[in-house]
């Protein structure tokens, strides 16, 4: 399948560079910036899931409404809404946007983040429930025949919906670097997301994943691999601004209380923090004291240097099995737009260039 | 504060006369709103099914198409963990600029509800709708973090970054039973009744806001629903009732197949509100000015079902008899649904609102 780009929207302007300020939802922002993924050419916007954010199916409608090709990943929680009526509700969205719907299962990395929303299950509990909520979406989207279920987690009777996803089924994405999460995106996932690591620890984890996959008896999941490029004309002006960003970093971060505690319990945060203590770069273009500085806050390695340095890297990544590429930038919407206009085309091209026959 | 009318939105052309499709017909829906919001409706219903296109989704779908129309937006507590429903409404109030109404369902049919995992008893249900209300109000105005430990949800520390765009989100509460009035005066920011007779009609508002005097609280804004049956004449339009009912009778077992009521002959209806309408029709076909219920009879009271027949003039004037004893929301909605939101927006409306004005000019 072919590379997408995939963004991360916002509802208003929130940096880790910047104190947070202003109201949760920015209407003429959110145009905006959708616009910018959709007209810059991304082919993906996440739309993030937290206990305390403006709602992620809200929001996913809205940037559907304001876009005509963009699709939205959008995150969501198993254990917050009863599973037939996620279903229905993805399958609305689905049709009301002409396929463009897919969804990315978080099984959440962090208890007290959970519990604001009424869920205490242990973490392993919670992918379990994952793969039980999964399976009973895949079956509510194929057909409208009414049926019952009774499993560990949830029990309905004589459920159907009358309205199924365009293509009877949505891209179902799974994230996360511990065993239970290769293990679940292997048995369940089109698309598996990764944190920006080093291309042999990214290697590595692919391979887990794809072991799983393999004893599930099904494809490989698409790769999905995250970073934070800092960009600029020049690697030596990227550099400048790397320093930068670092420091407003370093003076305005705050975590969500709770989210993003200094010795995290998620082990996709975990890793990133191991990369970091093992240099602060790696491979042509990966940075971390930027992960460093927020404990490893989501994804949080950089790929700094100019638009050339940086399509380069995501290659790199291209070359050992990544097919979806998120990159979202520390000034969001001005980032969105560069990418667009700089980066994006230049990996395009020379993929194109490489698909060409080879002439004699 | 004013009357206001109301009308439910349609997601696809299924009616108590066609059977027709379900699911999303996005197109249909799309100039019904427009129907709808053109007409000069002021708030649409989006209805709760657990198999029809979700009801938060469609609810943004009418926003982004329509300038003025409020979603009343039907919303079952149970489904959803009252913090992310909190969310939710909040985050579409933004989106939508204070356009939003949520009304709460605690679902009147056990079968339906076991659809989506519920297997509450009603009384229960009714119980968790009240703890429900209480936290999304928290969740909307409570500027700190704060932890919740009640009979059905428990949760630590939530806060949401997103408030409503209006002062708060306006609650309705259905429903005719004891266990309905309770939480609707204690909570309601609005009652819904289905349309009985005026002196029935008067007897469930006095119970309403007897609970909420008591309570200390505001009286809720009453909303009545009817059917109407609507033409230029009344001898036009009770030829018209007659045809409808028997069209009602044709379809009702393939409408009944789709619904979460009972057909008839299948025993009556578990919900207090159609056990009453069901009554109102064993004491006689027409009520006071223009209240008809042999649709109630021929669709064992699948919801709201009690018709209005006569001329634009002469459901005018009913509707107005009961803005007279306390109505304020006046739901109509038509058989053939489209084309009587039409016709209700073009010749009824009209006609209260002038004459209500013509009073406030008297006053």
């Amino acid at each position: 399948m072919a590379v997408e780009f995939v963004g991360m929207i916002g509802a208003s302007y929130y940096s880790e560079t910047a104190r947070p300020s202003g109201p949760a939802i920015d209407a003429e922002y959110l145009k905006k910036f959708a616009r910018a993924y959709d007209e810059g050419g991304f082919d993906w916007t996440l739309v993030p899931y937290a206990s305390a954010s403006p709602e992620a199916t809200q929001l996913a409608a809205a940037v559907l409404n304001r876009t005509e090709r963009l699709k939205v990943m959008l995150a969501h929680r198993p254990g917050i809404v009863f599973p037939t009526n996620a279903a229905r509700l993805f399958a609305t969205l689905d049709q009301l946007s002409e396929g463009r719907l897919g969804i990315h299962f978080l099984a959440g990395g962090n208890d007290t983040e959970q519990r604001r929303e009424g869920d205490y299950l242990t973490k392993d509990e919670r992918y379990a429930r994952a793969g039980e909520y999964i399976r009973i979406l895949r079956r509510a989207w194929a057909s409208s025949e009414p049926f019952d279920h009774e499993g560990v987690y949830y029990r309905f009777e004589n459920y159907s919906s009358s309205v199924l996803p365009v293509n009877r089924g949505l891209t179902v994405s799974v994230g996360g670097s511990s065993d239970a999460a290769y293990r679940l995106g292997g048995a369940e996932g089109d698309v598996f997301g990764l944190w920006g690591e080093p291309l042999a620890e990214t290697a590595q984890q692919i391979a887990s994943v794809n072991a799983y996959a393999e004893a599930a008896g099904r494809p490989q999941p698409r790769i999905w691999v995250s970073f934070r490029p800092i960009i600029a004309a020049t690697d030596e002006l990227a550099w400048e601004r790397a320093e930068r960003i670092l420091g407003g970093i370093k003076d305005n971060f705050l975590p969500k209380t709770g989210n993003h505690p200094a010795v995290p319990q998620n082990r996709g945060s975990q890793r990133l923090l191991e990369v970091a203590a093992k240099g602060e770069r790696h491979d042509r273009a990966l940075w971390t004291p930027t992960a460093s500085a927020t404990a490893g806050a989501g994804s949080s390695t950089a790929l700094v240097g100019s638009y050339e340095t940086v399509a380069k890297a995501l290659l790199d990544y291209v070359d050992i099995g990544c097919e979806l590429l998120s990159i979202r930038g520390y000034d969001p919407l001005n980032d969105a737009v560069d990418l667009g206009r700089y980066v994006l085309p230049l990996v395009r091209e020379e993929l194109a260039r490489r698909a060409e026959p080879a002439y004699a | 504060m004013p009357v206001e009318f109301i009308s439910a939105v349609n997601p696809n052309r299924a009616s108590d006369t066609n059977p027709g499709p379900s699911g999303l017909d996005v197109e249909y829906a799309r100039r019904y709103a427009h129907a709808l919001d053109d007409g000069g409706f002021d708030y649409t219903l989006v209805a709760y099914h657990s198999s029809w296109a979700d009801a938060n989704q469609f609810a943004q779908f009418v926003v982004g198409n329509t300038e003025r129309i409020k979603p009343m937006l039907a919303h079952r507590p149970g489904v959803i963990f009252p913090t992310h429903a909190a969310r939710t409404f909040a985050t579409l109030d933004q989106i939508a600029r204070g356009r939003l109404a949520i009304h709460i369902i605690s679902g009147g049919n056990d079968t339906e509800q076991h659809r989506e995992g519920d297997y509450l008893t009603k009384t229960e249900r009714y119980e968790r709708s009240a703890e429900y209300i209480g936290i999304l109000r928290r969740a909307w105005h409570e500027p700190e973090p704060f932890s919740h430990e009640g009979k059905y949800f428990r949760f630590e520390d939530f806060r949401s970054d997103v408030r409503p765009y209006q002062d708060t989100i306006p609650i309705s509460v259905g429903g005719s039973s004891a266990e309905a009035y309770r939480v609707g005066g204690q909570q309601g920011d609005i009652f819904g009744l289905w349309g009985e007779p005026l002196a029935e009609t008067a007897q469930q508002i006095a119970a309403v806001h007897e609970i909420a005097d008591a309570a200390g609280r505001p009286r809720p804004r009453i909303w009545v629903s009817f059917r109407p049956i609507v033409a230029p004449t009344d001898e036009l339009a009770w030829e018209k009732a007659h045809r409808v009912l028997d069209r009602v009778r044709e379809v009702h077992d393939a409408r009944a197949a789709a619904s979460h009521y009972p057909a008839t002959g299948q025993g009556r209806p578990a919900n207090v509100g159609s056990q009453r309408l069901l009554d109102v029709a064993g004491k006689g076909e027409l009520h006071d000015r223009a209240l008809w219920t042999p649709l109630v009879t021929a669709t064992n009271a699948a919801g709201s079902s009690t018709a209005l027949v006569g001329s634009y003039e002469t459901v005018a004037k009913a509707l107005l008899d009961y803005v007279d004893i306390g109505c304020e929301l006046l739901s109509v909605r038509g058989h053939d649904p489209l084309d009587d939101a039409i016709d209700y927006a073009r010749h009824v409306l009209p006609l209260v609102r002038q004459e209500l004005a013509g009073r406030a000019v008297a006053a």
